[in-house]
């Protein structure tokens, strides 16, 4: 489990994983990746499926997952402006408070997504990335619901940061 | 401006005969001969017959006045004068075949057209790969990749006997311009972050560049189908604009420019 932590951490050339030496410097922390190269299968360390002349086998299709969150991603991103910019110029208001309460955690949300899937992928860390996704869909909907009462029963988003910018 | 070309070319003229009067001597040494000027090179070691040895960076003496003016130059004056075991891949020495692609200096490049320059030269194979020895990178992975966007022309109506060849506008020639001339090298995909940590999944700079390059052909029929396999997060949605890809091209071309067009015709589709 630590190991598999462990190989979340970005590495440059690493010939070590390739030979199998375990001394006692392996059982250094910052040597635990010596003990990859026992493992060969799911791990990341070997790349290379089927005869060297197949083709790589491309992930499963799926819109929804490619394009359309795309899509998705850079649509709330550009909503963000003129929201902001609404905010910054006429002040607090119920419409543009609600907006932003959702469109943010929202936005956050996809960004912190693409960390977890760049850095703790399924394929290499398939508990570690259950856990972070899991927490990151919690966290995200607490942030909403927060955001929610926040706007509703206090005094909203963007009173709140002209409150702190003005302290 | 002619007085003084032929002013420069008869002393030109002068000195070339000045040479040839002192050379049948061959007593003395010619007068250009310069004195030594050593420049050290520290190129990375890793023998596979030695496993257990850690990789390690070994420094190599060259007189740059003998040496040619190119990495590549000195890597063969190397290997022919002072260390037969050092490996590396190159063919062509002009920058067209891609082979000697290496990190230079932090940089990726070819070494047949990176310039020696005058301070401490590092060189290391393409980072992130497996070595296979020395400064031979495996890009076995590289090449599947590259295979999986089926990177040739596919007809909907396959060409009868005596139909005529694929005919193509020169404006639609032209949008092929800075796609075709790449070597894959594999310096843009090696220099990419993303690539770096998802590269059995993300197609890599590269490949999506010649994946771009298949799509756009007005003779291809299948651009559609071609951008529909690449509906997943991985293969495209990985590239997050980090753009090293562009500022390494050794051929300067703009990798990420293709992806971003990739993207844009995938959210038209």
């Amino acid at each position: 489990m630590s190991f598999r932590l462990y190989n979340a951490v970005p590495r440059l050339i690493n010939p070590i994983r390739r030979t199998p030496t375990i001394r006692i410097l392996s059982f250094h922390t910052s040597r635990a990746c010596a003990f990859k190269a026992t493992k060969t299968i799911n791990d990341g360390a070997t790349f290379i499926k089927g005869s060297v002349n197949e083709a790589v086998k491309l992930p499963p299709r799926d819109k929804v997952a490619g394009s359309y969150h795309w899509d998705f991603e850079r649509l709330l991103s550009v909503a963000l402006v003129p929201l902001t910019v609404a905010s910054v110029v006429n002040g607090a208001h119920p419409i543009t408070d609600l907006c932003l309460g959702v469109i943010l955690p929202i936005h956050c949300h996809i960004g912190f997504d693409a960390i977890i899937t760049d850095y703790l992928p399924f394929r290499r860390n398939p508990i570690v990335n259950k856990v972070a996704t899991w927490g990151l869909r919690g966290a995200t909907l607490i942030v909403l619901y927060g955001c929610y009462e926040f706007n509703t029963n206090d005094v909203g988003l963007t009173e709140v940061v002209k409150r702190v910018w003005n302290a | 401006m002619s007085f003084l070309s032929v002013s420069r070319a008869t002393t030109r003229a002068a000195r070339i005969n000045v040479n040839a009067n002192t050379s049948p001597s061959l007593t003395k040494e010619p007068s250009w001969e310069k004195d030594p000027k050593y420049k050290t090179f520290s190129i990375y070691r890793w023998d596979p017959d030695k496993p257990t040895v850690k990789p390690r960076l070994q420094q190599y003496k060259v007189d740059l006045n003998t040496c040619g003016p190119m990495v590549l130059d000195a890597l063969i004056k190397i290997k022919n004068e002072q260390d037969a075991t050092l490996t590396f891949r190159r063919s062509c020495r002009e920058g067209i075949c891609g082979s000697c692609a290496m990190n230079i200096n932090g940089i990726n490049t070819l070494a047949c057209i990176c310039k020696i320059d005058q301070s401490e030269t590092k060189i290391y194979p393409l980072p992130h790969m497996y070595v296979v020895k020395d400064l031979v990178p495996d890009l076995t992975h590289f090449y599947k990749q590259y295979k999986s966007i089926e990177p040739y022309l596919k007809k909907k109506n396959p060409l009868k006997e005596g139909d005529r060849e694929n005919l193509q506008s020169i404006a639609d020639r032209k949008k092929l311009d800075g796609l075709y001339e790449c070597i894959l090298c594999a310096c843009c995909s090696t220099s990419c972050p993303s690539y770096w940590w998802n590269s059995d999944e993300y197609l890599g700079p590269a490949v999506l560049l010649q994946a771009y390059r298949w799509m756009i052909d007005s003779r291809d029929d299948y651009s559609h189908e071609r951008r529909e396999t690449l509906q997943n997060p991985f293969s495209v949605y990985r590239c997050h604009t980090i753009m090293n890809c562009t500022r390494t091209c050794p051929k300067g071309l703009n990798p990420g420019h293709a992806i971003a067009m990739i993207k844009r015709d995938m959210a038209l589709d």
